[in-house]
């Protein structure tokens, strides 16, 4: 579409439809590539199916999706995935049968699956190898390491959206796509959580794009932020001309709660 | 052209019948979910209960036949709502699996009743002709002609204009929706299920009278609607009526035509079977979507690793291996059958177990292995060469069979595997290059290194341990993992960069693989192989219904779980002589597998939310209204 590569995540006029609801309507995005941006709205606004159209989970009906400079929008979600894209669901979405390891380390095979015809069969030796070491760096930096060994599907809520963390950031995707990360966590395990994201941030270099409810962990690890209502995007700036926007406050927060710690406090609860 | 003008009105008159079989089923499927492979079984049984109270009790036509409709819709309707009640959060598999044992278990009930053989069906209808443009019409045409169409029409009005036939459309996705408008959702499963086998029973004693008392003739019969009902999407009851007529009239001009051209001959049976597979092949992705599929659980049933063999189970199972030709002098044949089984069981658990596909075209890949190495060892093979020979032909065919695996799951890869099954079975079958239209079976040989019934039988448990190394090799490397990744969340697989859709294929080119080895062992065997070894209709069926039994032991793994299976099916037979209890055995394994459906839904309710765990919170969009909470077609992505 524009001839200018952008480095991250664009979008233009892209719009979603389920049958007559208009979930997402005409979405420019300008997500940067690196340091973490957010994206909020009320419950329904259209964030989680903004998110499925930018990773090719459900289709746009109409606009474009450009990752790193290239158009990905007639590309499927494992297409949009190998250029660049990582996921995490507002549903846990891990693999429960499989141990906390094998998640992680499935994380990084999955950039080995279908490269040579024997691919599919074994790990070369060196594969293995690469694989297993960053599994334990990220399971480390997440502090999953003690859990390694367990069922995912035994644990809590919270640990599984820690290893559903460290599944993604063991892949190399480049632009992180996290759908309400911190909902059913504690409040120690957010403020855990706030850390480690901005540690893979800037240790890993990795963009992070952020639905969240929290607005405390929004303002906190966030530089800038889009605003859905209704499938529109109302408002697209940086965290603090977002608390201060009239709009902002009044569609988002509501018009009977006007400051941020209740808002952030409502957003708890919701999730 | 005139020639043909009968041949329109028969195929119109016999996909009247179709199309009311054919409805039934949709309306059931719509109703609760579950895809009823059971529908043409409970045709049969009531064609059979009519026989009784006309032909043998000798009630008057009118009277048998309320009492058959009453009795039989009512009694398998309420047994059928019970049974989908409850398998209605289980796997796919097992859906399938429940349908699938009630019907072997109604077909050995048939066949104790009614024998093997086909019996005379005395008709019923008038068989007067008059004459209308210059062909000859029957009364009993015109009668069944109307009675599909009026049916098929008060079916739609009752759809879109009564409160029972609305609650009927919605109940599915929506239960609180049908009780918010004042029905109990029980009462209107129930009626869906009564008036949807009730179709079944019309269907099975109306065409009785042109087919003969004959259990799997009508029940296959039945399962030509299933192509009417792909037509309609299994959804749309016109559409559904409409591929019906459309289908038959199709088998009878065929028919008609083959009558001069004998290369044709094959045809007519395997037309509606090709419809169905073509239609599921040709389904754009979305257009099918799966009732009730929402409702599953996600967590998988059937354990998907099997437990690596110690020395403490592979001692005694080899000792038993070697003892068998001495155990069982008398039945060695038997008993090399059996091995072959396990082999095939193999392959099978492939993919029922690790991919969560479900194979009912098993026996069909082991048939293309038998004619492939029949065929290369005539061309001068070496027989071991004609032995992977086998199993690499069988491979192709595997991943034709795999294209709408790609997109298809559950319920619909299970009906594109037996159409396909299906029609290999009435039409590839006859081709020179498998078994030839010669009802003679091919003379096989036996490899000169293995000549002896002994020497042959200790041959099989080294290749299925060959076979048994293969398949540890893919279910412990990469593919086991991915396929064990999938089958517990696809999206998360896909969002990670894997091209998932690609993966059932490789299991199901791996399955037919083992497959076609196996089935390249059977005929040797004996000697002599033919086409009905290899009848999809019930002899795959039984293999995925005794898998399923026997998975249910976690301790027991594949090997074991295929040991068990092919002991059942084939070894065991062999020790009964009445044909009585031959059946009684097939109405064991037939109860026994609705038993393992029903259990898997068990065990996976108390798997589903760990002990001493909260379940976990979700979150569910717009979910204080559940209008808006329904998902427009495909998945509900979060
Ligand atoms: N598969 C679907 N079919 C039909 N409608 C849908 C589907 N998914 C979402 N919707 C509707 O689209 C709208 C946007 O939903 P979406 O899940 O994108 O919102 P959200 O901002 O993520 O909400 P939440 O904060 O609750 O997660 C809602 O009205 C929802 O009901
Ligand atoms: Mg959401």
């Amino acid at each position: 579409m524009s001839s200018d590569t952008f480095s991250g995540l664009r979008t233009r006029g892209l719009t979603v439809r389920y049958g007559g609801v208009l979930a997402v309507d005409s979405v420019d995005l300008d997500v940067s590539g690196t340091g973490i941006t957010g994206l909020i709205g009320p419950n329904g606004a259209g964030k989680t199916s903004l998110f499925n159209a930018c990773a090719g989970l459900v289709r746009a009906s109409e606009g474009t999706v450009e990752l790193f400079g290239k158009d990905v929008t007639r590309q499927k979600t494992h297409k949009r995935a190998r250029n660049g894209f990582g996921r995490t669901f507002q549903r846990v979405e891990l693999f429960k049968t499989l141990t906390v390891r094998d998640n992680v380390e499935m994380g990084h095979e999955a950039a080995y699956v279908w490269r040579h015809p024997y691919s599919l069969l074994r790990a070369l030796p060196s594969e293995r190898r690469e694989t297993r070491r960053v599994a334990e760096e990220v399971m480390e930096l997440c502090q999953i390491t003690d859990l390694a060994d367990r069922v995912a599907g035994s644990l809590s809520t919270g640990e599984q959206r820690m290893v559903e963390l460290a599944r993604v950031l063991a892949g190399p995707a480049r632009l992180l796509l996290l759908d309400e990360p911190s909902s059913g966590l504690t409040s120690l395990e957010r403020g855990r959580f706030a850390e480690i994201l901005l540690d893979a941030t800037n240790a890993l270099g990795r963009g992070v794009f952020v639905v969240e409810h929290d607005m405390d962990l929004v303002a906190r690890i966030c530089t800038n932020v889009y605003v859905l209502n209704f499938g529109k995007l109302i408002f697209a700036g940086s965290m603090k001309d977002a608390l201060a926007s009239e709009t902002v406050q009044r569609s988002y927060l509501g018009e009977s709660v006007p400051t941020v710690d209740e808002a952030a406090s409502e957003g708890a609860v919701n999730a | 052209m005139t020639d043909y003008l009968p041949m329109f009105v028969s195929g119109i008159a016999d996909g009247s019948v179709v199309a009311i079989a054919a409805m039934g089923l949709v309306l059931s499927y719509k109703a609760s979910g579950i895809f009823n492979f059971a529908h043409g079984a409970i045709g049969a049984v009531a064609a059979g209960v009519f026989y009784q109270l006309y032909h043998l009790n000798g009630l008057p036509a009118w009277l048998a036949l309320i009492i058959t409709l009453v009795a039989v819709g009512l009694v398998f309707g309420f047994l059928m709502e019970r049974v989908a009640y409850f398998v209605a959060s289980a796997s796919a598999t097992m859906k399938v699996v429940s349908t699938i044992g009630i019907m072997i278990s109604l077909s050995s009930l048939f066949n104790i009743r009614y024998g093997g053989i086909t019996k005379e069906f005395p008709s019923f209808l008038p068989q007067e002709t008059f004459t209308f443009l210059d062909v000859n019409i029957a009364y009993e045409q015109v009668i069944v002609i109307a009675l599909g169409l009026a049916l098929a029409i008060g079916m739609t009005i009752f759809f879109r204009t009564t409160l029972l036939g609305r609650g009927m459309r919605a109940i599915v996705d929506d239960p609180q929706l049908v009780g918010l408008i004042g029905l109990n959702p029980t009462t209107v499963r129930r009626w869906a299920w009564v008036i949807g086998v009730t179709f079944a029973a019309i269907a099975g004693v109306f065409i009785a009278p042109n087919i003969g008392l004959d259990g799997t003739t009508l029940t296959l019969l039945v399962v030509e609607g299933f192509g009417a009902a792909a037509i309609g999407r299994f959804s749309s009851l016109p559409l559904t009526y409409l591929g019906a007529v459309l289908i038959q009239i199709g088998v009878a001009v065929t028919g008609k035509y083959s009558a001069d051209h004998p290369s044709w001959q094959s045809v007519p049976s395997a037309l509606p079977f090709a419809v169905l597979f073509l239609v599921l092949l040709l389904s754009p992705k979305g257009w099918l979507v799966e009732v009730g599929a929402s409702l599953q659980q996600r967590v998988t049933t059937i354990p998907n690793q099997s437990r690596k063999i110690g020395a403490a189970k592979l001692v005694p199972m080899v000792a038993f291996i070697i003892a068998v030709p001495y155990l069982f002098q008398d039945h060695m044949l038997a008993w090399t059958k059996g091995m072959v089984f396990v082999i095939l069981m193999l392959s099978l658990s492939l993919l029922v177990r690790l991919s969560n596909q479900v194979s009912l075209c098993q026996m069909t890949f082991a048939a293309v292995g038998a004619a492939a190495s029949y065929h290369l060892i005539d061309h001068g093979m070496p027989w071991s060469v004609a032995l992977l020979g086998a199993g690499l032909v069988a491979i192709p065919i595997g991943a034709f069979v795999a294209i709408p695996a790609v997109r298809l799951s559950g319920v619909y890869l299970a009906l594109a595997t037996l159409s396909f099954g299906l029609f290999m079975q009435t039409f590839m079958f006859e081709m020179p290059f498998m078994f030839g239209d010669n009802p003679l079976p091919l003379i096989t040989s036996r490899p000169s290194f293995a000549e002896s019934d002994k020497a042959y039988f200790y041959m099989i448990p080294i290749v299925g341990a060959l076979c048994y190394g293969l398949v540890r090799l893919i279910e412990r490397g990469r593919l086991g993992q991915l396929l064990r990744s999938k089958a517990d969340s696809p999206i998360a697989l896909e969002s990670l960069g894997v091209n998932i859709a690609l993966l059932p294929l490789v299991a199901f080119c791996a399955a037919a693989f083992l497959a076609g080895i196996a089935g390249a062992l059977l005929g040797p065997n004996i000697g002599v192989v033919s086409k009905g070894d290899f009848h999809t209709i019930p002899t795959s069926l039984l293999l995925v219904a005794l898998l399923v039994l026997n998975g249910r032991e976690r301790r027991i793994g594949s090997l074991g779980a295929s040991l068990g299976a092919a002991i059942g099916l084939v070894v065991l037979p062999e020790y009964i002589t009445s044909y009585d209890w031959l059946q009684g055995l097939n109405l064991l394994f037939g109860v026994l597998a609705v038993e393992a459906a029903l259990a898997s839904t068990r065990s996976s309710k108390t798997k589903a939310v760990p002990p001493g765990e909260p379940a976990p919170i979700e979150t569910v969009p717009g979910s204080s209204d559940p209008v808006a909470a329904t998902p427009v077609g495909g998945s509900h992505v979060q």
